[in-house]
């Protein structure tokens, strides 16, 4: 979906009563929503390659797994050697080369994904 | 610093076309049945400066953290690590991690001096469901 005049916002709740989260807003004269997308990564894979469009160009990313599922994908980003864990929810901004990921556990997991493009 | 009696977090992202609000995206919520507490803290993170340590406080109870750079000018300049990682993390203008975070440093590529600007939720005995 293609989106005019975008501002991308965040809100925290605490306890019901909205307070100041004190990140910024993100304004933008277009943007494009990739909209929620979820993959089954295989059990007990590694460095297998998310299938994000044009990952060089998305500006915010969102990744994250369900709450059964904490802790057994790790990422990779732009083929560093480090990891990141999912636990459960991750929140990128930046344009990146390339994203991986690896599954500790021998069942196949949801990777839910979300990303802004401008 | 604000604190609740009744602990609960919903950490929401949305989008607005020309204001009408009509796509809203929940994101992750966290609840607990301790109390909630927000710590912000901000950090001068000197123009050149190569992993500088910056102390985290009660990492066992971080239900999530976000960074950002609050200059907003320059873009991919600041950059953190977490947990040891060796991977610079962008925090231009934010990055989230809803996991626990227990060792952080940051750095400053640009001639500037630079704001990192820390916001922390604290629940203990935490749940979580995504929305």
């Amino acid at each position: 979906m293609t989106l005019a005049l975008t501002q991308v916002k965040n809100i925290v709740l605490l306890n019901g009563d909205l307070v100041n989260s004190l990140i910024p807003d993100l304004n933008y004269e277009s943007a494009i929503d990739s909209g929620e997308s979820v993959i089954s990564v295989a059990g007990s894979v590694t460095d297998v390659a998310v299938p994000i469009n044009r990952i060089d160009v998305v500006q915010i990313l969102f990744l994250w797994v369900d709450k059964a599922d904490i802790n057994k994908l790790t990422l990779k980003l732009n083929a560093h050697t480090s990891t990141e864990s999912l636990n459960p929810l991750v929140v990128y901004s930046g344009t990146h080369s390339a994203l991986t990921v690896s599954n500790s556990s021998t069942s196949p997991v949801n990777l839910y994904w979300r990303a802004i493009y401008v | 610093m604000s604190k609740g009696s009744n602990a609960g977090l919903l950490f929401k992202f949305f989008y607005d076309e020309n204001n009408t609000g009509e796509l809203n995206v929940n994101w992750l919520s966290k609840s607990s049945t301790s109390n909630a507490q927000i710590k912000v803290s901000t950090h001068e993170i000197n123009a050149g400066a190569s992993n500088i340590s910056i102390n985290i406080n009660d990492p066992d109870t971080i239900a999530l953290t976000a960074f950002f750079d609050s200059s907003g000018t320059d873009v991919n300049a600041l950059t953190i690590r977490k947990n040891g990682s060796g991977e610079n993390i962008k925090v231009q203008p934010m990055h989230i991690d809803s996991k626990k975070i227990t060792s952080l440093t940051a750095s400053n590529s640009s001639a500037s001096k630079l704001y990192l600007v820390i916001m922390r939720v604290y629940l203990t005995g935490s749940d979580v469901t995504l929305v």
